[in-house]
C-alpha cells in the first residue's frame, strides 16, 4: 500500500536519515524504535510531508512520487488517506472534544455537519470519551487528550495512522488507557506505523518492528522475531538497555 | 458681604445652567458621529490589521514587503499629520474627501497598523503543532488559519486589541481638526459663544471618561469569558 525507497534528509550539516527503504501492507501494526536522534519521527514526518526530503520516492496506492519535488496539490490529496498523532497531542485549542474530531470531516472533507457529529461520537465512543465531547482540551488530562487526538485520526477514515511517540508526553498512569485504545485499533486491523519507546506494545501488538540506528534501518523483523532472537549485536544491547529500565 | 454671596451664587446657576445645556449638546455629536466613527474605523482597521498580518505570517512575496512598509510609515509619523495630509493634502491631487470619510480612511489605516503588530505577534505565539495538526486532518493553510490559528490568536491579542480601541475613542477628537464635527468639535463651539473652557473641557472629558469606562468595563466581562477556555 505504502512504499518509501531512499529517504534521505538533512538538518544543515546534521544528516538525520540516510537512506530508509521500507514498506507499509494492508493491516501491518509497524512498530519503529532505536534510540534518541535514530531520526524515527523525522522518517515519520517525512512520509506525511511535515518535513520535506531532500530526495527519495514515495509509492502509495500505486502512484509514484518524487519525495523532494512534491505539489501541493498531491501532498492535499495524500494527506487526506493519511491521519498522525502527535507526541504532544496538538488538539485544536480552540475547539471542543467533538469539534476536534469533526474538524477534518466538515471544513476539509466539507461533508454536512449532522454525519460528521454522527461519526465524531462514534469515534469518541470508541475512545471511551463521550461524555467529554463538549469539553476543551485544557480541560481534558493529556491521557484524554491523546485519546481524543486518536479519535480524531480515526474519523476520516484513513489508510494509514502515523504515531509518533504517542505516550512519551503521558504520566505513567496514563499510558494505559493509550495504548490500549491502539491496542483495540491494531485488533481490528488497522494498518498503523507506531514510533515508540514502549517495548511491552512493540512486543505485544505489533506485527513487524523495525529497528533504526543513526539514520537507517538497522534491522527489520516480525515482531516475534526481533524480540526472540535479535540479529544485531546493536539491537541486542538496546533491548538490554531498555529492558534494565 | 451678603452681595458677594449673591454673586457667586448668581455665577455658580449660570455655570450649572451652561453644564446641563451643553450636556446634550456635546452627548449628541458624540453618539451620532464619535461612536460611529471609532466603530466604523475600528473594524476596518481590524480587517486591515489580520490581512497585513496574515500577508508576513504566510511570507507572501511583496505583499509582505508592503505590509512592512505600510506599518514603518504608519507608526512612525503623526496621526495629527495623517490626518492634515488625506484631507487638505489629496485635493492637490485632485481627490476630494468629506471630512468624515477622510477621518474614518485615517483613523482604520492609523489603527490597522497597530492592530497588524499586536495580532501579527498573537498569531506567532500560536505553537507550531496547530498549524502540522491541521494540515494532518487534511486542511488547507488558508482553512487553517482561518479556522484554528486566528480565533487562538485573536483570543490573545483580545486585551492589546481593546487598548487601541480606547485609544481610538479618544484619538477621534483630533478629527475636529478637519472639520468633523464630533464631541470635542461641538465643544468648541459652544465655548466660543460662552466662553467657559474650564467648565466646557472638563465636561466633555468627563463624557470621554464615561465612554471608555464602559468600554473597560465590557473588555473585563469579556476577558473573563475567554479565560474560561485557556
Amino acid at each position: 500500500m505504502l512504499t518509501v525507497k531512499d529517504i534521505h534528509k538533512s538538518f544543515g550539516d546534521l544528516q538525520v536519515l540516510k537512506g530508509i527503504d521500507f514498506t507499509v501492507n494492508k493491516g501491518d501494526v509497524i512498530a519503529v524504535l532505536g534510540a534518541s536522534g535514530s531520526g524515527k519521527t523525522t522518517l515519520l514526518r517525512c512520509m506525511n510531508f511535515l518535513e520535506k526530503a531532500d530526495s527519495g520516492t514515495l509509492i502509495f496506492d500505486d502512484e509514484e512520487f518524487d519525495l523532494s519535488k512534491m505539489r501541493k496539490k498531491d501532498i492535499l490529496r495524500l494527506r487526506k488517506k493519511t491521519a498522525f498523532v502527535f507526541q504532544n497531542y496538538n488538539l485544536f485549542r480552540n475547539l471542543t472534544a467533538l469539534q476536534n474530531v469533526t474538524v477534518g470531516l466538515t471544513v476539509a472533507r466539507k461533508m454536512d455537519k449532522k454525519t460528521a457529529d454522527e461519526i465524531g461520537m462514534k469515534m469518541l465512543d470508541k475512545v471511551g470519551l463521550l461524555d467529554r465531547k463538549d469539553h476543551y482540551p485544557n480541560e481534558l488530562s493529556g491521557g484524554q487528550q491523546q485519546r481524543v487526538a486518536i479519535a480524531r485520526a480515526l474519523a476520516t477514515s484513513p489508510e494509514v495512522i502515523f504515531f509518533d511517540e504517542p505516550t512519551s508526553a503521558l504520566d505513567p498512569e496514563l499510558i494505559g488507557e493509550v495504548l490500549s485504545v491502539m491496542k483495540d485499533l491494531a485488533e481490528e486491523g488497522m494498518t498503523m506505523v507506531v514510533v515508540t519507546h514502549e517495548l511491552n506494545f512493540a512486543a505485544n501488538v505489533a506485527k513487524k518492528v523495525i529497528f533504526m540506528e543513526d539514520g537507517k534501518i538497522l534491522e527489520s523483523n516480525t515482531a516475534e522475531e526481533f524480540f526472540k532472537s535479535p540479529k544485531e549485536e546493536r539491537t541486542r544491547e538496546f533491548l538490554k538497555i531498555i529492558n534494565r529500565e | 458681604m451678603a452681595e458677594f454671596f449673591i454673586e457667586t451664587f448668581k455665577l455658580s446657576e449660570r455655570l450649572v445652567t451652561i453644564f446641563f445645556d451643553s450636556f446634550g449638546k456635546i452627548m449628541i455629536p458624540g453618539i451620532k458621529v464619535t461612536i460611529p466613527l471609532t466603530i466604523i474605523s475600528f473594524s476596518i482597521s481590524l480587517v486591515i490589521a489580520v490581512a497585513t498580518a496574515l500577508v508576513q505570517y504566510a511570507h507572501v512575496p511583496v505583499l509582505r514587503h508592503v505590509a512592512r512598509f505600510y506599518i514603518w510609515v504608519v507608526r512612525g509619523t503623526p496621526l495629527l499629520v495623517q490626518l492634515f495630509l488625506i484631507f487638505f493634502g489629496l485635493p492637490k491631487l485632485g481627490i476630494l474627501l468629506n471630512p468624515f470619510p477622510a477621518a474614518i480612511i485615517v483613523f482604520s489605516l492609523n489603527t490597522g497598523a497597530y492592530d497588524a503588530e499586536n495580532i501579527r505577534a498573537a498569531i506567532e505565539s500560536v505553537p507550531k503543532g496547530q498549524l502540522e495538526a491541521g494540515y494532518c486532518v487534511g486542511m488547507s493553510y488558508m482553512q487553517i488559519f482561518f479556522r484554528i490559528i486566528l480565533p487562538q490568536a485573536l483570543r490573545t491579542a483580545f486585551p492589546p486589541l481593546s487598548n487601541s480601541l480606547i485609544s481610538l475613542v479618544k484619538d477621534t477628537s483630533l478629527a475636529a481638526n478637519i472639520t468633523v464635527v464630533e464631541m470635542f468639535m461641538a465643544t468648541q463651539r459652544i465655548n466660543s459663544r460662552v466662553y467657559e473652557p474650564l467648565l466646557l473641557y472638563a465636561e466633555v472629558a468627563l463624557i470621554y471618561l464615561i465612554f471608555c469606562t464602559v468600554l473597560t468595563k465590557v473588555q473585563t466581562v469579556w476577558e473573563r469569558k475567554l479565560r474560561v477556555l485557556d
